[in-house]
């Protein structure tokens, strides 16, 4: 009986250690990740991995480094949006817009910071594809045209296509603008500057047949 | 437990001893992994270590695959809002509903033709006039049973008919027909009655507003 409780009361022991060990060097054991070179960030970032970024530049996923991406858990859905800049340090900022899986995502030096479900432009008002340039802002813009509200509106193409703040739900379009929730627009609007480019992929009609 | 007091009662039985040693070996295990799972941190670590791991194995466009809501559909479900100048043109025209019909008209049916003017031979208003048809003491108070009006659609007998008595009292008609729809349509303006009727409601709401708001405190915005 005395046995058997010293030795119940040792692997308790052992176990509360262990745990508490684990704890105490738990630093160091993810700082000696291999595959993050520089000082990771804090929140969820999946760290690509040289294998992974060549991969995705010679598939056409990328068309420039990528250091991390942000960890989404689920799929996002209409009018979702994650965001998290936390420990990214300043550098040139350019944004990924993909028509086909209905993404934007937002990165600067080299990490991603943002990404959201968009709306693009309907079937006879496609979204132009390809290098793009922000070429003006406007925090609180009135399309003339459609008589809407169009706030956090960067201007891509002289013809007034743009990514501003619209009502992100499935089954909708616009008539070539890239539409992210408001919330998400703010915080692209307040990370973006005239200049900074902006990549369309995906475009739905190169899809082959 | 009485398990265990049994076994330790027979210390030198080699059952008691593998029976000890099993149970101690349980113990230690059940007491690890209480342990593990009780520290979040540690689940979380292991978990993030292994999801790292998956991740690294996975492309960027698996990824970015992921967490999209998918493709979209084609055509139909892309709706575009129509511009202002349409929308305008559609807002000059007013809308044109047709009638519909009512519920008595939906309960009996479509209305039967209804023949334009009366039965020549019963002038409607000829008790009002210069010749009236004579009628009972019992029964004036309803004019519209006299002569041959229409029938009167009641199982009971009329009101002031019975308490009226005398010898020319007519015993009310009794039919069990269907109620025959009336033939004269009701005319879209409201009776000279019905116009005194709302205007006296009208006036007796007003006048219980009135008294409200005498007496009750007024309200902020006045």
């Amino acid at each position: 009986m005395r046995g058997g409780v010293i030795a119940l009361a040792s692997a308790a022991l052992a176990a509360t250690a262990a745990a508490w060990a684990f704890d105490t060097l738990k630093p160091e054991a993810h700082a000696a990740r291999p595959a993050a070179p520089e000082q990771p960030l804090s929140g969820d970032r999946i760290y690509l991995t040289k294998a992974q970024l060549d991969g995705a530049i010679a598939g056409g996923t990328l068309d420039r480094p990528v250091k991390s991406l942000l960890a989404v858990k689920a799929p996002l859905h209409f009018g979702d949006y994650s965001w998290d800049e936390r420990g990214v340090p300043a550098g040139s900022t350019w944004v990924r817009v993909d028509l086909r899986s209905q993404l934007i995502s937002v990165f600067r030096a080299g990490h991603e910071i943002g990404t959201a479900v968009i709306v693009y432009g309907g079937d006879n008002k496609q979204t132009p594809s390809g290098r793009l340039h922000i070429l003006g802002k406007a925090r609180d813009h009135r399309s003339s045209l459609y008589d809407a509200e169009m706030p956090y509106t960067l201007r891509l193409t002289d013809d007034g296509v743009a990514i501003h703040a619209s009502s992100v739900r499935w089954g909708a379009a616009t008539h070539g603008c890239i539409g992210v929730p408001p919330a998400f627009a703010e915080r692209l609007f307040d990370a973006a500057k005239v200049g900074d480019e902006v990549v369309v992929v995906g475009r739905p009609s190169q899809r082959p047949a | 437990m009485s398990l265990m007091a049994h076994f330790v009662r027979l210390p030198h039985s080699n059952l008691a001893r593998t029976g000890v040693g099993a149970a101690v070996g349980l113990a230690a295990v059940a007491t690890l992994s209480v342990a593990t799972l009780s520290n979040p941190r540690l689940v979380q670590t292991l978990g993030n270590e292994l999801s790292a791991g998956v991740q690294q194995v996975k492309t960027v466009a698996a990824m970015l695959a992921e967490r999209s809501p998918g493709e979209r559909p084609e055509g139909a479900l892309a709706s575009l809002k129509p511009k202002r100048q349409a929308m305008l043109s559609d807002h000059g025209i007013p809308k044109v509903h047709a009638p519909s019909p009512t519920a008595y008209e939906a309960l009996a049916g479509p209305p039967p033709m209804a023949p334009v003017a009366p039965p020549p031979e019963v002038p409607l208003y000829n008790a009002v006039g210069a010749s009236p048809v004579p009628v009972p003491l019992g029964v004036a108070a309803t004019p519209g049973t006299s002569g041959g009006g229409p029938p009167v659609l009641s199982n009971i007998p009329l009101p002031g008919g019975g308490g009226g008595g005398g010898g020319a009292f007519t015993p009310p008609i009794i039919t069990t027909a269907t109620p025959e729809v009336p033939q004269t349509p009701a005319t879209p303006v409201p009776e000279p009655a019905t116009w005194a009727m709302m205007i006296f409601g009208f006036a007796l709401i007003g006048r219980a507003v009135r008294q409200m708001n005498i007496a009750g405190p007024k309200p902020a915005f006045d």
